[in-house]
């Protein structure tokens, strides 16, 4: 026991419970100190709830205490016999299993994880916007027409607060050269070398909106002209001039804002020089579309005579060959001949072919063995990697493994020193191991005496039957002798007086023993209800009671008085 | 008949290795790169033992299989003409030859007999056997044809004169083959070089051509309907039109005529094939000359077309009228 007590006191000051150094055993432990250890415990076993840690002088408030105390214990799920008793009025034995059973609850020291310091670009990012937004809420809210330029100062920081301080864009007139339709080389001249650059021409500050305009406005322009003019690829020129003509006269519209009367004039102008240009536009299409007709039934008419002649030719060679032909195989040499050269002709092609065989066949042989070899050796090579990724899947799952069992080998060095040395943990097993033994040799002491009692009842067994046996045999050889005999029947009487004289005592004896055992049984009781010490008990109970009286009353004589 | 002696191109060893390579051993006289290709490819695709097959790529590829001791071979001959029957004998007179003396000079000594003269001589069971190739006579199964078909075969006709699409089906090849072979005796002056696909396994060989007659062995047409105008199933013997060639082959008066004819024909015991084919050939070109009759307007010096006009004029009933004018569009003698 003294080992129990001494786990659960180092436990105890491991929790940071204040036990004096002195004590040692449970049995010093007083009240105030099983209720301490009792808060302690429950206060690390659960974080949340906060109890006092020292019983208060009053009787109610220590008897209220204590029954909370005493239900959290069983909400834990303590099963023994638990109230405000075993707090207050300490027992050795019941302290100790309470304190047992909070300190196997206690929970495990956890590590403490370091927070890691993301890194990264998008935590970062966040973490910036939520201090951002802290700081903004932080800060009392200021109307945007009070802040400058919409930036509010905060320390180190520059909040930006209102959106709505940006200011028009501002656009000038820039020229650029046009990719679209042709333009005379004066004035491609003049954009290639004479123009500034854009850059140049105007604000730097409104040379985007500038160009973007100008590019809207371009196709806005383009639009317009294209409409009104349907221009036509081939008429470069003419188009050129009207483009510049529409170009100087919508420039100059624009500039001129307060001058219809000269708007007319022009417009007068170029009404008769579109027409005069359509005019001539349509009747070089009609022109056009006649000159390709003709292309085409000129190149049809060429390509007819072109396959004529072709064929024409052909037909002449034909006929020419033909006619060789026929004047040659008229003669009968030249028959003979032609056999002759195509036998010869044939003969060369034997020879060569033969030629040819003698110089293949080893080739082709040799071919063959080569793929053979080479068909043989891919296996091989096949068989080689499936045995060298078996290999190394092994070595993958075999440093695997070990890494594992370092770690875990680590982690279990770290727990072995985390470990307080001063539980002796040698005495304890070997404390154990003792008690182990000496249990086994009281079980076996427990199986030696059921077997004596085994043996005796069946010795007590076998010699009832022995007797009830030899009585009814020595019954029936008196009888049959006691109906001719004096002597016979006397010895009967007595044989039957002594049979039932002798059941007597052997009753007498089963009687005694099954007293005895009785009791043994009552004493037993007897003890136990003594150790229960209820009357010290009812004592204390009724003590507590007539305090508590004691106190009310006087709270009530307190609160009439402040009445 | 073509003259074998313009036909015959080169004629190739192929042997097949234990790790299904195909090499061509010995080659004579030379071997284009798409031949070597499709030889390569194709050379031992029918799983039979002995198998002869007939391959098209604008030449005729006769390619027969064989063995020596274990070994996998093959001829393959290149021709320009198709007669399949006469091919396979050549083969297998160079197959016996091989298989004697295994010197592919020997064969190159068969070949050049036979490209030279059109004949050559064999040495068989002691006595000499003379080949003529110059005079090869097909042996084709026509009558059977007409027989299992019945009226039908006048389909078949009606595909080849007016130049139409056929699919012709059997999962045996060989029939196909042989059904092929036949199918080209019905219509004598189509040259088959034109037409005639004997295997087709992938939808581009066939796809743009107006005018084949193509022979398949997978059980699912490589084709979808679209692509073919008439169905021949040889080994159910049935014969589909697709439904958008109804029009084409509606059949009038002159083509019951044919078919009773062409059946009566094969009723005949004793006519022979050729005897068949020729009287076929006859009625086609009595066919031909009167609607060649027809034709007045002249274009060219010996070009005489039939204009629509005029056929309309003759005020027939329209399936003739139809069928007159696809058969005009087919013999080039219709003025568009």
């Amino acid at each position: 026991m003294e080992e129990v007590d001494n786990i659960i006191i180092d436990s105890l000051r491991n929790i940071h419970c204040d036990i004096d150094d002195d004590i040692n055993s449970l049995r010093e432990f007083t009240a105030d100190l099983v209720f301490t250890a009792i808060v302690c415990c429950l206060e690390s076993i659960t974080p949340g709830v906060k109890f006092p840690h020292k019983l208060p002088p009053s009787m109610s408030l220590r008897l209220k205490l204590a029954t909370n105390i005493a239900e959290h214990i069983k909400e834990l799920g303590y099963r023994g016999d638990m109230g405000y008793q075993t707090i207050l009025y300490c027992n050795e034995v019941e302290t100790r299993r309470v304190l047992m059973f909070l300190v196997e609850r206690l929970p495990r020291d956890t590590s403490k994880t370091t927070v890691s310091e993301e890194l990264g670009y998008v935590p970062r990012l966040i973490k910036e916007i939520e201090n951002r937004i802290k700081l903004s809420f932080e800060k009392p809210w200021v109307p945007n027409c009070l802040l400058k330029d919409g930036m509010r100062d905060c320390g180190n920081t520059q909040l930006r607060q209102d959106f709505s301080h940006g200011f028009p864009l501002q656009t000038e007139n820039i020229r650029i050269p046009s990719t679209q339709g042709n333009y005379s080389e004066a004035l491609k001249k003049y954009w290639v070398h004479n123009l500034p650059d854009v850059t140049k021409q105007c604000n730097p500050r409104n040379l985007i909106p500038s160009l973007l305009y100008k590019d809207s406005e371009f196709s806005i322009n383009c639009l317009n002209l294209s409409q009104s003019l349907k221009v036509d690829e081939d008429i470069a020129n003419i188009d050129v001039t009207t483009n510049t003509i529409n170009e100087t006269n919508v420039t100059t519209d624009v500039s001129l804002n307060g001058h219809p009367v000269e708007e007319n004039a022009y417009e007068n102008k170029i009404q008769c020089l579109l027409q005069y240009v359509n005019n001539n536009k349509s009747k070089f299409k009609e022109l056009q579309e006649k000159q390709k007709i003709l292309e085409a039934k000129l190149a049809q008419v060429s390509d007819e005579k072109t396959k004529k002649e072709t064929s024409l030719k052909e037909a002449i060679a034909r006929v020419k060959t033909k006619s060789k032909a026929l004047t040659v195989l008229s003669n009968e040499e030249n028959m003979i001949k032609l056999r002759n050269l195509v036998e010869n002709g044939s003969k060369r092609l034997i020879e060569l072919a033969n030629q040819w065989n003698q110089v293949q066949t080893p080739l082709l042989t040799q071919h063959h063995e080569l793929q053979q070899n080479l068909s043989a050796q891919e296996t091989k090579v096949i068989n080689e990697q499936q045995k060298l990724q078996n290999l190394k899947e092994k070595n993958h799952q075999l440093s695997t493994e070990l890494k594992e069992k370092d770690k875990l080998e680590q982690q279990l060095l770290q727990e072995y020193e985390k470990l307080s040395k001063n539980t002796n943990r040698s005495a304890y097993t070997r404390r154990i191991l003792e008690i182990i033994g000496n249990i086994k040799k009281q079980n076996e002491e427990i199986q030696k005496v059921l077997k004596d009692t085994k043996t005796i009842q069946k010795d007590i067994n076998n010699l009832n039957g022995q007797l009830d046996r030899s009585f009814t045999l020595s019954d029936e050889l008196i009888f049959r002798d006691a109906k001719r005999d004096e002597m016979a029947r006397k010895a009967y009487k007595l044989l039957a007086t002594l049979h039932t004289d002798c059941g007597e005592v052997v009753q007498a004896v089963t009687d005694l023993g099954l007293v005895e055992r009785e009791c043994r049984n009552l004493q037993e009781q007897v003890d136990a209800e003594l150790a229960r010490e209820i009357s010290t008990k009812l004592e204390r109970v009724n003590a507590d009671l007539a305090e508590v009286k004691k106190e009310t009353t006087a709270l009530i004589k307190q609160m009439k008085e402040q009445l | 008949m073509t003259n074998t002696l313009r036909q015959l191109q080169s004629f190739h060893i192929i042997q097949r290795n234990v790790n299904n390579e195909i090499t061509i051993t010995w080659t004579f006289p030379s071997i284009s790169h798409e031949h070597k290709i499709m030889i390569l490819k194709k050379a031992f695709m029918l799983q039979e033992k002995n198998a002869f097959n007939c391959l098209r790529s604008n030449d005729w590829l006769y390619i027969r299989e064989f063995e020596i001791e274990t070994r996998q071979l093959a001829v393959c001959l290149i021709t320009a003409d198709y007669d399949p029957n006469k091919y396979e004998t050549l083969c297998n007179i160079l197959i016996r030859r091989y298989q004697k003396t295994e010197n592919p000079v020997e064969l190159v000594k068969l070949y050049l007999s036979v490209f030279t003269q059109g004949s050559l001589s064999v040495q068989e069971n002691g006595t000499l056997v003379t080949h003529d190739f110059k005079k090869f006579n097909s042996i084709t199964n026509v009558k059977e044809m007409i027989k299992a078909f019945g009226l039908e075969i006048i389909l078949i006709y009606n595909s080849l004169l007016l130049k139409k699409r056929m699919l012709v089906y059997h999962q045996n090849l060989r029939k196909l083959q042989k059904a092929l072979l036949s199918i080209s005796k019905i219509m004598l002056h189509r040259n088959p070089n034109d037409y005639l696909y004997p295997h087709i396994d992938d939808m581009l060989d066939a796809r743009g051509k107006t005018f084949f007659v193509a022979g398949t062995a997978s059980a699912k047409p490589p084709l979808s309907s679209d692509y073919y105008d008439l169905f021949v199933n040889l080994s159910s013997l049935q014969i589909s039109i697709s439904s958008h060639a109804k029009e084409t082959f509606a059949m009038n008066k002159t083509h019951k005529d044919l078919a009773i004819f062409i059946v009566q024909l094969a009723e005949n015991s004793e006519m022979t094939e050729q005897q068949i084919i020729q009287e076929i050939n006859v009625k086609t070109q009595e066919l031909l000359t009167n609607l060649k009759s027809l034709a007045s307007v002249k274009i060219s010096e010996d070009k005489y077309v039939i204009t629509l006009e005029m056929l309309r004029a003759k005020k027939l009933n329209p399936i003739t009228e139809n069928f007159l004018f696809n058969l005009a569009v087919a013999e080039n003698i219709m003025m568009l």
